[in-house]
């Protein structure tokens, strides 16, 4: 019995050693496949997962749909639990459409989302490097990469610490993204089921 | 004529917000009703679909009411993810724990607390001033609060509308729908005159 735990002991720790996130010594080599990455990747569609967790109140916020991703700066979030609801950014205009109403804004007179979908963007085409917004960290383990991106304005540090990125050995996408809040609530979302430059129509970035 | 047509709009708007102001004359003052039951949702945390509309900006997400004892946390997040804000409702007062720093200022946080205190429905508590009932046993009770005035329509037992009168320009109305658990499935607040808020709730049934 004894034993068994030992076991279970050290193999416990080698997981965690796994899961363990350390500096990464080559930054230039990682920053040139994201580089890579950005150039290459021209659509993304991918099921997604995202989680709110409200730390202060001890309680997770689910929901779930399909997103997709069209060069240069189209997106579409289609939700569909807690509730069926589309929200597609063309360019400067933001539609969203619920079962009964579409709307069409300005994706400028909405500050959050502007800000949100320009991280989302330059997160997902490999930009985020290059906005000059964000001090990043650098780190890998057995199976992923990881970036830890710090706000630089103050502004934005008010109402996010944080943001980390995962993407997978091969470099070949984004797989999550974690936003943390200065009170310490974080969102995660994990795309799964990816599929990299297939066919797109541009019709998936209009509503009607 | 100038001055004759102008006579008669100043009259008919005098007489329109006299009307506005008073109590229909199908109901009539009495001295006991059925209590004021509010039925708010027994879940300990709710979810509702949220759209608020507030000075020509637009936020949906999702609302979530948490209950712990006689506390009421509300938080609204946007479907992305990102925290507008969590307020606290406790009996007759609100407390902004966060809210997100664009909207962070006093003027619009003070609408919220008010609105969201108003919407919660936390002011019932108080005893009504003067009650009202017509023949369909319909009621309406009248609470003066902090000189304000809170109007409030109730028909089987169940508060369907709500109005306060805060001042010449901050006219506000509230509407209810419940399911038949009784536990609110819709409400709508609605500010009229110069003010343009609109905060609109939709109960998310978990599957």
């Amino acid at each position: 019995m004894r034993n068994l735990f030992l076991v279970l002991f050290f193999l416990n720790g080698i997981l965690f050693a796994q899961k363990t996130f350390r500096p990464l010594k080559d930054t230039l080599a990682f920053k040139e496949k994201i580089a890579q990455m950005a150039i290459k990747t021209n659509t993304l569609e991918s099921d997604f997962t995202q989680i709110k967790t409200l730390s202060m109140l001890s309680e997770k916020m689910s929901s779930k749909g399909h997103f997709c991703f069209k060069k240069t700066n189209l997106l579409r979030w289609e939700y569909s639990t807690p509730y069926r609801y589309i929200i597609v950014i063309n360019k400067d205009k933001m539609l969203i459409k619920d079962d009964v109403k579409l709307k069409k804004y300005d994706i400028n007179s909405n500050k959050i989302f502007k800000e949100i979908n320009n991280i989302m963007i330059s997160c997902i085409d490999g930009n985020v490097l290059n906005t000059g917004k964000f001090k990043a960290s650098y780190a890998e383990n057995e199976w992923n990469y990881k970036i830890d991106l710090i706000p630089i304005a103050k502004e934005m540090r008010e109402s996010l610490k944080q943001i980390n990125m995962y993407f997978d050995k091969a470099v070949s996408s984004v797989t999550r993204i974690e936003m943390i809040e200065s009170s310490e609530d974080f969102t995660t979302i994990d795309f799964t089921n990816k599929k990299i430059n297939g066919d797109l129509s541009l019709e998936k970035f209009t509503l009607k | 004529m100038a001055t004759y047509l102008l006579k008669n709009l100043l009259l008919s708007s005098m007489l329109v917000g006299f009307m506005s102001c008073a109590v229909p004359l199908r109901y009539k003052r009495v001295t006991s009703a059925p209590p004021m039951k509010v039925l708010l949702n027994r879940d300990s945390v709710s979810l509702y679909k949220m759209q608020v509309y507030l000075f020509r900006r637009y936020y949906t997400g999702i609302l979530m009411d948490k209950k712990i004892n006689n506390t009421n946390r509300l938080v609204f997040v946007t479907e992305l993810g990102m925290k507008i804000f969590d307020i606290k409702l406790v009996a007759d007062s609100a407390e902004v724990v966060y809210c997100f720093s664009p909207l962070n200022k006093p003027k619009i946080t003070n609408i919220l607390k008010t609105d969201l205190q108003f919407l919660w429905l936390k002011s019932s508590s108080v005893n009504p001033d003067k009650m009202y009932e017509n023949k369909n046993k319909e009621q309406i009770y009248i609470v003066e609060k902090n000189k304000k005035k809170y109007w409030y329509y109730i028909s089987e037992n169940k508060i369907n509308k709500t109005r306060a009168k805060e001042g010449a320009f901050t006219n506000k109305k509230g509407h209810y729908s419940y399911t038949l658990n009784n536990e609110i499935e819709h409400a709508v607040l609605k500010h009229k005159g110069l003010l343009r808020l609109k905060i609109e709730l939709q109960k998310i049934h978990h599957e």
